[in-house]
This record gives structure tokens, C-alpha cells and sequence, in this order.
């Protein structure tokens, strides 16, 4: 049916295109093609009519070799269907071949009028009136076209949308989509390689994805009792140069960050002083009142002993203890 | 020496803290007084001025009050807790406080009659004999309410 190539060279890059005007093909073979696409038209609409008609009815499929396994009654619905086919196919070409000998016995047959003058002007006239229609047409074609698209743009969604209402996408994937077969011809490297990771991780936005992290539902799942179990402190701690950390440690800006008054205030109170001062008071105090009592005590022996002499007595008064009281309770 | 009857000196000396004790207590009394007058009358205020009569008796009656009070119920006062004296009865027990009221009377009546305990042998006073009394050393009171 298509046309040959110009040329052997253009074959792989030249799309064979049908000329307006021409018919390179044999009247015969023209007619017979064109009922053969309305035969093939036929058939396909009669077979997925009698399919659901079967369907409809409870049968298994018509198509599928279910029907011929079994041997059921509703399997001579396609037989029916192939012999008319069959039939349909040989009608079809017995009329191509009896429109191609009407014809040819036609231009036999009326050649002497066809060959004549005025049926040549005629004709002539005829082919300028198609010219000028033609000629219309194609400056019509583009507006004529373009509405058309309009128009079946619009329709086309409409008809797609309530197509697949009617048809459960997911189970026809599931049924004849192979994922995995697809899956293991993707080059998955290629497809990695391509992407722009940057590019994403910059149209990220890491605040929105940190507020929505709950940190401590996942510092709560972790075992850091075992982590830190697992970390050798004296080892790092031996890695530490702390000769070079006190050095850099400015003691003078510490100390001056430090309320020493404060500090000096709390030990101050903790020291209790009125306390202390209290009690090395009182042991002063102690030692004082002790002091004099004991000289007192002296002084009043000496003067007892040098009234006893003046009075020239023999016992010493402040000796006597024979009828010296008892201490009260 | 515990036990002891104390000497001129030792009671001497706890009278004199007795009586600067009074005398404080005077002191206190007339600024407490002034005081007094002041928040009354602070436009019109002046200190006061007692006659020396006052005086004297408001201290004697004073020292009356103190050493009848603190004979009869310790035994002691400030000066005598200061050298460790006590004054006890006869029996060695405290004063009841009539006989420490009579004993203090005569004190402050006639303080001079402390001078007498110089030349008695048992080292009593004047009040001493009259009350039948008798100042001892004390120093470490045996009682256990009185051990720090």
C-alpha cells in the first residue's frame, strides 16, 4: 500500500507521503483495499459486539481459547462470526474485481464520448470549477483546522474523563502493567546521575522540616546510657592539651565576672561570725571572771590571815569549815 | 575553797558591782523618764532634774528590791555571780523571802556592817549574825540547770 521510496539512500529519513491528486494505485486494488478496512471495521466491531453480548449473557468470554477448551454452546457465536467474516471478505473482493471490470468496460465503452471535444471541455471546465474549490478549501484548511483542534480539544478531555470513569486504571496496571520488568530496565544510576541533589536540597526549607522533628521523642529512643558507655573519657581526655587551654583561658576576665562581694557576703553568713565572736567572748569572759575570782579569793586569805595575827588568833578563820553550809539544791 | 565563806574582798567587790548595777539601773530610769517627757512635751522639754534626796532613796529602794529578790530565789545577784559568792541560811539552804527581804533591809540600812565579817572568825556581818546568813565560794554550782 505505501509508496516506495524515491531512493534507496532516503529510506531511513524519509517519511513516504501520499500526493493530493495522484492515484498511483490500480483501481482494483484501491477498491478492494478500501473494503477490506471496512470488512476489518466490521469485524472488529461485530467481534466486540458478540463479546459483550456473550458477556452480558454470563458466558465465559467469547475471545480466549476458554471457549474452544470447552467445547460450550456460546463458542458457535464466533464461528458465526468468522464465517461472516469470511464471507464478507470474499464479497468484498469479488465486487472490487467486478468494480474494476465496470469500469474498464465503462472507458471502453464510452470512450468515443470521452475522447470528444466537448466532453474534454467539459471536463476541463469541471476540473477548474474542482481547482477552485481546491483552492478554497485550502485557504479555508487552516481556520477549518484550527477549529476543529479547538473543538476536539474540548471534546477529547470530556470523552478521556468519563472513559475512565468507566475503566478501573489501578486494576488494569496491576493486571497488565509488568512494574518490575520495567523497573529492572531503568537504569537507576543514569537516572540519579541526572538529578540535581543540590538544587533540591536548596529549594528545601530545613526550618519548616526541624519544627516538625521532635527532637526529644528521638533523643528519648536513643541509648545513650550505652553510647557513653562505649566512649573512652581518660582516652580523650589524654588527647587534651590543657596546658595549651590554660593558656588560653583569661583568668583576669573570670575573676572580674565574679561578684566578690557577693561571695564574700555568703561565706560571711555562713561563717555565723556573731557566733564565733560570741563564743571566744564568752571564754574571755570566762577566764576574766575566773581570774578575779581567784585573786579575790587570795586577797581575802591574806587579809584574814593578817587580822588573825593582829588579833593574834590561832586558827585561821577562813579555815574553820565546821559548820560551813551545804550547797543549795 | 568551795564551800568556803568569802572574805571582805570577795564580797567587797560584788557589792561594788551590785551597786554599779543600780546605779546603771538609775541611769536608765532617768533618760527613760526624759525620754518620756520629751515625747509628751517636746516643745517644753527639759531634762529632768531630781533632787539628790530622790535619788537616794529611789536607789536605795531599788538596791532593797534587787538583793531581796535575787537572795531569795538563786541566792545570788549579778556581783555575787560574778565572784562566785552565794548567800545561804544556816542550814546551807536559800533565804525565804521574808528573811531575804530582812537581810537586804539591813544591808542597805546599814552597809557598813559588812566590815564586820573582817574581824569575825566565821567571816558574817553584821546581817550575817542578825539573820543567821552566810556568804560561801560557789563557784560551779552543783544543780545541773546551772552547768553550761
Amino acid at each position: 500500500m505505501d509508496e516506495q521510496p524515491a531512493t534507496p539512500m532516503d529510506a531511513s529519513n524519509v517519511v513516504p507521503l501520499r500526493v493530493a491528486g495522484e492515484l498511483p494505485l490500480p483501481l482494483g486494488e484501491l477498491v478492494e483495499q478500501a473494503f477490506r478496512i471496512a470488512v476489518g471495521l466490521v469485524a472488529i466491531s461485530a467481534e466486540a459486539l458478540t463479546d459483550a453480548v456473550t458477556q452480558t449473557l454470563g458466558g465465559p468470554g467469547a475471545r480466549g481459547g476458554d471457549a474452544e477448551a470447552t467445547g460450550d454452546r456460546s463458542a458457535t457465536l464466533p464461528l458465526l462470526a468468522g464465517a461472516t467474516m469470511g464471507a464478507a471478505v470474499g464479497v468484498a473482493r469479488w465486487s472490487a474485481r467486478a468494480a474494476t471490470t465496470l469500469v474498464r468496460t465503462g472507458e471502453i465503452v464510452f470512450s468515443p464520448i470521452t475522447h470528444s471535444g466537448p466532453f474534454r471541455d467539459g471536463m476541463l471546465r469541471v476540473g477548474s470549477e474542482l481547482d477552485a474549490l481546491d483552492s478554497r478549501w485550502r485557504e479555508e484548511r487552516l481556520r477549518e483546522e484550527a477549529a476543529a483542534e479547538s473543538f476536539i480539544r474540548l471534546l477529547v478531555p470530556q470523552v478521556v474523563d468519563a472513559a475512565l470513569d468507566q475503566v478501573d486504571v489501578n486494576e488494569i496496571v496491576a493486571e497488565r502493567v509488568n512494574v518490575g520488568a520495567i523497573v529492572e530496565r531503568v537504569d537507576l544510576d543514569t537516572v540519579v546521575a541526572s538529578v540535581d541533589l543540590n538544587a533540591i536540597i536548596e529549594r528545601v526549607d530545613v526550618d519548616r522540616v526541624l519544627d516538625r522533628v521532635d527532637l526529644p521523642a528521638i533523643v528519648d529512643r536513643l541509648p545513650l546510657d550505652h553510647v557513653i558507655a562505649r566512649i573512652d573519657l581518660d582516652d580523650i581526655v589524654a588527647r587534651v592539651d590543657l596546658d595549651a587551654v590554660a593558656s588560653r583561658l583569661d583568668v583576669g576576665a573570670v575573676v572580674r565576672r565574679l561578684d566578690l562581694a557577693a561571695i564574700a557576703q555568703e561565706v560571711v553568713d555562713e561563717l555565723d561570725l556573731p557566733e564565733i565572736i560570741r563564743e571566744s567572748m564568752g571564754s574571755m569572759t570566762t577566764e576574766t571572771v575566773g581570774g578575779i575570782r581567784v585573786q579575790s579569793m587570795n586577797a581575802d586569805r591574806a587579809i584574814s590571815r593578817l587580822v588573825d595575827r593582829v588579833l593574834q588568833r590561832g586558827t585561821p578563820s577562813l579555815e574553820e569549815t565546821d559548820d560551813l553550809p551545804e550547797d543549795p539544791t | 575553797m568551795q564551800g568556803r565563806r568569802a572574805g571582805i574582798v570577795s564580797r567587797s567587790l560584788a557589792d561594788a558591782i551590785d551597786l554599779v548595777v543600780i546605779v546603771g539601773v538609775l541611769v536608765g530610769i532617768y533618760f527613760a523618764v526624759a525620754a518620756t517627757r520629751f515625747l509628751l512635751h517636746p516643745r517644753r522639754f527639759t531634762w529632768p532634774e531630781p533632787s539628790g534626796l530622790n535619788l537616794v532613796v529611789l536607789g536605795w529602794v531599788l538596791l532593797f528590791a534587787y538583793l531581796a529578790i535575787g537572795w531569795s530565789n538563786t541566792g545570788r545577784t549579778f556581783g555575787k555571780t560574778v565572784l562566785g559568792l552565794r548567800v545561804v541560811s544556816g542550814a546551807g539552804e536559800r533565804h525565804p523571802f521574808l528573811r531575804a527581804m530582812l537581810r537586804s533591809f539591813l544591808c542597805v540600812a546599814f552597809p557598813i556592817g559588812l566590815f564586820w565579817c573582817v574581824v569575825n572568825r566565821r567571816s558574817a556581818s553584821i546581817a550575817d549574825l542578825l539573820v543567821r546568813s552566810s556568804v560561801v565560794y560557789d563557784w560551779e554550782p552543783r544543780f545541773p540547770a546551772a552547768v553550761p
